[in-house]
């Protein structure tokens, strides 16, 4: 194998491997010290001067459009280079480009043309005020620290607040637009990102990439209710170990997974679209041939949920899984499904939504009107590599279509707002500018394509890829049936290196060695030589969370925590060892055996992170890591004789680990 | 930072081949009209008999089919028509067959459904309502109800999907040619036709949305750049006579209602667009039989013009 690369501007962007982590109940608050954040004025110096946004726009993305006199500009978030490129979206011309203070994750324009920018390793919102030339750079005005990994922005109807989601930092914030200043923060669920706010102002909606829920904050109360986003198949068919034909009908109850986008439109009856994937793992109790339950039923589906804005509900049509009608009239080869949904923006003139497919490069377009738009798929096109963000400019009828891994903006003619036709429209291609590549850069690049490959038989037989259950490099939260037991997710970014041997049974001497198991479950036909080192050089690479961002403002709480850790009488230390990334690299047998699992013992998992990665243990049986500090006395360590103090400082030094 | 330039290229990228769908310009529900479909004739207001010799066109009782069960007498419908015998229980779809078998007793009532497209976006229903006697092979018609028809979305391939109102139902009407359609009910239960169409009610008033999904192959010209593409032989697909450019082709439909908390009207959605990424299954010019068991596709070079 080869040795992997530290370079990474560009790892660090495509998983978002930033952070690991994700609470299982939200822990907010953590925020960034970068030097300079918050240290300036946040207020428009030059008001008037300079890009306006679009009517209506008040949702962020990767790329943002504005109107500059009579063009419309592209700002693009290009997360590789860490840089804002202006493009004249009617041209194709790139007309600028504007360094930022770190990895962009998404954009919003204001509605006085200032340019706020989620910087998602520095956890800080960057303002910049546009120049009356859009080829001149925007001038950077101040930054203002978020919970760690700000990952979305949007702004409430009266265009008076912004409202920030951080991944790691498990948080939404809200700021003043006119100051920046922050007025409140309401921690969320692990794993946020998209957020909307309702017509009336009143509710956001953030989706989750994990944990099967949307959840919708109450922006007066700052109260957060979950809404489950999971859906039911009827007649699902699993592999069953008693039946002769291989299982029967019944209800497969199937949890929500890749919540990273939203979209909404007021001209649209208080309806909130999220596309998704419904997973299902199959049963913890049974063994099965793969990851999942194996059967007819694959394990996942894409899906888009219709939630209500006033109700909170989605749709049941829209989360409901039928049986694909194509197959009923012998349409045999499969089309490729949206496994890895990650942006998504709504034409109101002509009811479309249109989702970004990242793995099968594909821009699909649904009707918004359906009651499961999953199920109205009007068209569907190829675009260039990684298409990680999307914009439609109603008034000049154009879709704009950001590309990451391929560095390419496209721009497609929606067409006539009643439209019939709907046959294939010319789409510019625009390659934008980039900084120079080093040969580890493009083997990173080619990692990343294949880490993100859905649909693609080398690396899986039923569509999925290896960021299906590993989204951002993290982990899905979910816990897999397979042939030795049930399997809980793995968190990978930042938990690679030095945590040799891998698998729950500590089977895989190397990474490589690993994949190829993972690879086999997955009925994967396997990659060619270059390629795997490649997927490893990236998988090895995948940037943890900034820990220099992380809050240090319970120290002492983290410390006497380190000390109840390493303690003899706890033990934690013991297995979990500090000089060895929190592992003893061995198996044991800590009375954990489900009835599914063929062996008693476990390899050690590291505790890097740990906080972030709910569910605990190799079947994933604690949803807390409280839960797990108190049920696992006796059997690995001893939690019994510690006071609530010392818990609570015990569960705060793991959380920084 | 050394810059690698920028280039900007207008390129035609080809949508996946098939994939467009038509769908905007679906009608607003309170747009649609409402049209008066009668109840199927009541078992009570039965004739006790109907002489030998009474027909109703297109309509076809066979009681010798069934040599070893005298008993039983078959029913078929010809030319495109749907037929019900009996009643329609509730949540079935009313129309989608054309044959079916009865025991052989009193008179029935029988309906007889035909969609009528005078060309592409003009179309209606044609319902008799018949009593059948399976004793004497004799049909006689009572009522003839003609339901005039609105476009709900027109497809590729000057294929439209035709429905009306009837009360708080949008009733959904897919052309089906020749060939069967495959759906998936609200109830998400699968189903095939046998017959011209199928009508479908979507209950606007269900609390979480209701929708029907489609798949029928049609008939259609290929494109040029399918030319060039194998051929594909298909169980499923009957496709006989088919002229040298023409293909037999899936096309998947998709009818919902739902409504949000705010909305004043339940929203129809209405789709129709290419079931599969090919440009066309070309089907096999000789006959079929589908029990005999089918290895996999056949490919066999179609040539260049």
């Amino acid at each position: 194998m080869r040795k992997s690369v530290a370079v990474i501007g560009l790892v660090a962007a495509a998983t978002a491997g930033l952070a690991a982590g994700c609470g299982s109940t939200g822990r907010g608050g953590a925020e960034a010290k970068a030097p300079g954040v918050g240290e300036r004025s946040c207020g428009r110096v030059r008001p008037g001067v300079g890009a306006k946004p679009l009517a209506g726009a008040r949702q962020g993305s990767v790329v943002a459009l504005a109107k500059a006199g009579d063009k419309t500009i592209a700002y693009v978030a290009d997360e590789d280079d860490g840089n804002l490129h202006t493009v004249d979206v009617a041209t194709g011309k790139e007309l600028g480009t504007t360094p930022l203070g770190g990895t962009p994750s998404q954009i919003l324009v204001a509605a006085d043309g200032r340019v706020v920018v989620a910087l998602r390793d520095k956890a800080a919102i960057e303002v910049l005020e546009p120049e009356a030339d859009p080829a001149q750079p925007l001038a950077s005005r101040c930054t203002v620290p978020t919970p760690v990994e700000p990952v979305a922005l949007a702004t409430t109807p009266d265009d008076g607040t912004l409202l920030v989601t951080s991944g790691w930092g498990a948080a939404l914030t809200a700021y003043d637009v006119a100051n920046m200043g922050r007025t409140y923060e309401v921690p969320l669920p692990r794993e946020p990102r998209s957020v909307v706010v309702s017509d009336d102002g009143k509710k956001a909606f953030v989706a989750h990439v994990v944990g099967s829920r949307m959840s919708v904050v109450d922006l007066a109360a700052k109260r957060v209710r979950p809404v489950d986003v999971g859906g039911i198949e009827e007649g699902g068919f699993r592999r069953s170990k008693i039946s002769l034909f291989g299982g029967g009908g019944g209800e497969i109850e199937r949890r929500a997974c890749q919540g990273f986008a939203l979209a909404k439109s007021t001209d649209f009856g208080g309806r909130v679209f999220a596309p998704q994937v419904l997973v299902d793992p199959g049963r913890a109790e049974e063994r099965s041939e793969g990851y999942g339950s194996g059967g007819a039923n694959p394990p996942e589906v894409a899906s888009v949920a219709v939630v209500d804005e006033d109700t909170e509900q989605p749709l049941a049509e829209s989360v409901n899984v039928k049986p694909d009608v194509r197959q009923l009239v012998g349409v045999a080869r499969p089309r490729s499904s949206c496994l890895l949904p990650r942006a998504a923006a709504i034409d109101p003139g002509s009811r479309s939504l249109f989702v970004s497919c990242l793995g099968s490069d594909t821009v699909i377009e649904y009707d918004a009107a359906a009651a499961d738009p999953q199920r109205a798929e009007r068209r569907r096109f190829p675009v260039a590599a990684g298409p990680t963000g999307l914009a439609v400019d109603p008034e000049g009828r154009r879709l704009v279509v950001w590309s990451q891994f391929d560095r390419t903006l496209q721009i497609a003619p929606l067409g006539a707002k009643d439209a019939t036709e709907a046959e294939a429209p010319a789409l510019m291609r625009v390659g934008l500018s980039r900084k120079a590549q080093t040969a580890a850069m493009a083997d990173l690049e080619l990692g990343r394509r294949l880490f993100h490959a859905s649909g693609d038989a080398r690396i899986s037989n039923d569509g999925r890829a290896c960021a299906s259950c590993h989204p951002d490099g993290r982990d899905d939260a979910l816990t897999w049936a397979t042939p030795e037991g049930p399997r809980q997710t793995p968190m990978l970014a930042g938990r690679l290196a030095k945590t040799a041997p891998y698998g729950w049974t500590g089977r895989g001497d190397s990474v490589e060695a690993h994949l190829s198991e993972t690879f086999g479950r997955l009925g994967g036909a396997g990659l060619a030589r270059r390629e795997i080192d490649a997927l490893i050089a990236f998988a090895t690479t995948l940037r943890p969370p900034q820990v220099e961002t992380i809050d240090r403002s319970n120290d002492a709480l983290v410390q006497r925590g380190k000390s109840v850790f390493h303690s003899a009488q706890t033990g934690c230390g013991t297995c979990h060892r500090e000089e060895g990334a929190w592992t003893d690299h061995t198996p044991h047998d800590v009375s954990s055996r489900a009835d599914a699992d063929v062996a008693a013992t476990f390899d050690t998992p590291s505790l890097r992170f740990v906080g972030g990665t709910a569910p605990y243990f190799h079947d994933g049986r604690y949803a807390t890591l409280r839960s797990l500090l108190l049920d696992a006395d006796g059997k690995m360590g001893s939690t019994k004789h510690l006071s609530q103090e010392d818990l609570d400082a015990l569960e705060a030094y793991m959380r920084s680990l | 930072m050394r810059r690698l330039g920028t280039c900007v290229a207008a390129a035609s990228l080809a949508f996946v081949a098939g994939a467009s769908a038509h769908a905007a310009g679906t009608p607003s529900f309170s747009s649609v009209p409402e049209a008066r479909v009668p109840e199927m004739l009541h078992p009570k207001d039965a004739p006790d008999a109907i002489p030998a010799g009474e027909r109703v066109e297109g309509v076809r009782v066979d009681g010798t089919m069934f040599k070893g069960a005298p008993t039983f007498t078959a029913v078929n419908a010809e030319g495109g028509r749907c037929l019900s015998v009996g009643a329609i229980p509730q949540g079935v779809p009313p129309s989608g067959s054309a044959g079916t078998s009865i025991r052989v007793g009193g008179v029935l009532p029988l309906r007889v459904e035909r969609l009528v497209e005078r060309k592409p976006g003009e179309a209606e229903l044609e319902i008799i309502d018949a009593w059948l006697d399976g004793r004497t092979s004799s049909v006689r018609p009572a009522t003839t109800t003609r339901v005039p028809l609105t476009v709900l979305a027109r497809g590729p391939a000057s294929y439209a999907v035709y429905g009306f109102r009837k009360g708080s139902e949008l009733q959904v009407v897919i052309p089906s040619g020749n060939e069967r359609i495959g759906y998936v009910d609200p109830r998400a239960q699968i189903g095939f036709t046998q017959c011209g169409h199928l009508r479908m009610g979507l209950d606007t008033t269900a609390k979480n949305g209701a929708m029907i999904v489609a798949a029928v192959h049609i008939r259609t010209t290929r494109t040029s750049s399918a030319r060039s593409q194998a051929r594909v032989f298909h169980p499923f697909v009957m496709a006989q006579g088919l002229a040298p450019d023409e293909v037999m082709r899936a096309l998947q439909i998709s009818a919902s209602t739902s409504r949000t908390k705010r909305e004043r009207e339940p929203l129809l959605s209405v789709s129709v667009g290419w079931a599969d990424d090919e440009e066309g299954v070309v089907g096999s010019n000789r006959a079929v039989n589908v029990d005999q068991g089918i290895e996999g596709p056949i490919p066999e070079p179609i040539d260049e013009e």
